[in-house]
């Protein structure tokens, strides 16, 4: 991880109007992220933490405020393809009737790639995620949810993004294959030195992942804790927020 | 039959897919003390929603066969009649399903729903108000005059818990109850469960997939795979080594998560 910034948010609100009333769904958020770190979003259902990630992915635009991609500013979907968002619902992104091979080769016209590199770069990339090419030829039916989930992050990460999303990447995922994916994203991270920003209310499984990790509620930011923090024994230096200990301590981890 | 301190105890329970005679539970047996919290872990698509609806036969018949016995406070629940089983699944085995959107009329109320069953099993309002209180469901006001779809799934799974919980039945079967749930939330719905087991003399049937929280408050932990219970074993022995080389990778896994 470098001190380069790769995204930075300044005073980001997000309103949502419901017929005359309007509601708050994110209030004044300033935010960095550095180039090639692991950062980590949480807060509990309702606290604007998918709003906040499909805003940075130029999915949602904000109601005020500015947000900037490598010092530029940007609305709308990054037009280089250089952030990517995973959505929860993985399972959704796969064209039920559409062979695996074929979903390929439609994102690699897209990114005007020569089709002289369209294999060797779909079996690089499967094998990126611990898939094997042999899936090129099925359709998404005949995967499992795990192999689904692989897949859709294979078909984003062709797209060579320079910031993943992640939208709760471990609900209702058993632990092996959360310890397996945790490793995965690490292995990529590590290799392809992506920035990953991963939102999920599972805190202890951030903890083994990230670097950095903001905790959101009612919309605001109410602290971003250093996961460097960490001493031999594995307890946790004291975060300073009571919302943040509150959540710490709802999953029974102890502090030094 | 069954033993003094027994309520529920399963035996050679088979279910399978009439048309494709494919097994899908293959010889369950097990069984749970009274007031004792069993745990039922296991990953996706390994069985644990059949093994629960089959216990008191809420499987399509037209589907599912369901072979074995499952004695309840000395009868075979597998034998009942329509008649005899309604009664026993409206007074005496409360289920809290997996998809709270299923659990209530889509086209009533919910003060309706709440209202039908204060009348039916005469249960205060009060009582109600009490629980959902409990499980931060403040504005219940509000949340009353509400259709289901209107709410959202956590609201929904919690409410379908209080629907539960307020009538004190002798059994739970909680499938999932807590996976729409934040952790605060959840351990909350938790402390209520362990309520009723501690100061009603309830018993709870228990199934999830999340090791944290079988490991905070089960009593017994069974592992379902593949369409079996393989492995069982005390709260406090569950890290030891097993013979399963399944149960070891999980147990394993969730190890190295453990924070």
């Amino acid at each position: 991880m470098n001190n380069q910034i790769i995204l930075r948010l300044e005073n980001i609100s997000f309103d949502v109007k419901t017929g005359s009333s309007s509601q708050k769904i994110l209030d004044n958020i300033s935010l960095e992220i550095y180039k090639s770190e692991i950062f980590g979003l949480t807060g509990e259902s309702a606290s604007g933490k998918t709003s906040l990630g499909k805003i940075i992915s130029g999915l949602e635009n904000q109601t005020s405020g500015k947000k900037f991609f490598n010092e530029k500013e940007y609305s709308g979907i990054e037009s280089q393809h250089k952030i990517q968002f995973l959505f929860q619902n993985y399972v959704a992104t796969h064209d039920p009737l559409q062979k695996i091979d074929s979903a390929f080769n439609e994102i690699l016209k897209l990114k005007k790639e020569p089709s002289s590199n369209w294999y060797k770069l779909k079996k690089e990339f499967l094998n990126v995620v611990g898939l094997s090419d042999e899936v090129l030829g099925f359709y998404p039916g005949q995967l499992s949810g795990g192999q689904l989930q692989r897949l859709a992050l294979a078909k984003l990460l062709i797209l060579k993004p320079e910031l993943l999303i992640l939208d709760e990447p471990f609900a209702s995922q058993d632990v092996v294959s959360i310890l397996n994916l945790i490793n995965l994203f690490k292995d990529i991270n590590k290799k392809l030195g992506t920035t990953f920003l991963i939102i999920s209310h599972d805190l202890p499984y951030l903890l083994k992942l990230i670097n950095r990790i903001a905790f959101i509620k009612e919309g605001k930011i109410v602290e971003i804790f250093n996961v460097e923090a960490i001493n031999q024994t594995e307890k946790f230096i004291q975060p300073s927020s009571n919302y943040a200990k509150f959540l710490f301590q709802s999953f029974g981890i102890e502090f030094s | 039959m069954l033993k003094d301190n027994e309520l529920i105890r399963v035996a050679k329970l088979q279910v399978s897919v009439k048309r494709k005679a494919k097994v899908i539970l293959n010889d369950i047996s097990f069984n749970c003390n009274k007031s004792e919290i069993l745990t039922i872990l296991g990953k996706n698509g390994e069985g644990k929603t059949t093994l629960a609806l089959s216990l008191t036969k809420l499987l399509n018949p037209h589907i599912y066969t369901i072979e074995g016995k499952v004695y309840f406070k000395n009868d075979n629940l597998l034998d009942l009649d329509d008649e005899n089983l309604q009664e026993i699944r409206r007074d005496k085995i409360g289920y809290i399903l997996q998809n709270p959107f299923s659990a209530f009329n889509p086209i009533y109320k919910l003060k309706d729903q709440f209202n039908e069953i204060s009348k039916l099993k005469n249960i205060p309002f009060e009582k109600f108000i009490q629980l959902m209180n409990d499980l931060e469901l403040k504005n219940y006001e509000q949340i009353f005059n509400k259709y289901p779809f209107e709410l959202s799934g956590g609201t929904l799974q919690r409410l379908s818990a209080v629907r539960i919980l307020v009538s004190n039945p002798e059994l739970i079967i909680a499938d999932e109850p807590t996976s729409a749930l934040d952790r605060p939330i959840a351990n909350q719905l938790l402390n209520l469960f362990k309520k009723y087991v501690k100061e009603q003399k309830g018993t709870l049937i228990f199934i999830t997939q999340d090791f944290s929280i079988a490991e905070s408050f089960s009593d017994k932990i069974a592992f379902l795979s593949n369409g079996s219970l393989i492995h069982f074993t005390e709260k406090d022995n569950l890290f030891n080594q097993t013979k399963h080389i399944e149960v070891n990778l999980l147990l394993n896994s969730y190890k190295q998560l453990k924070v």
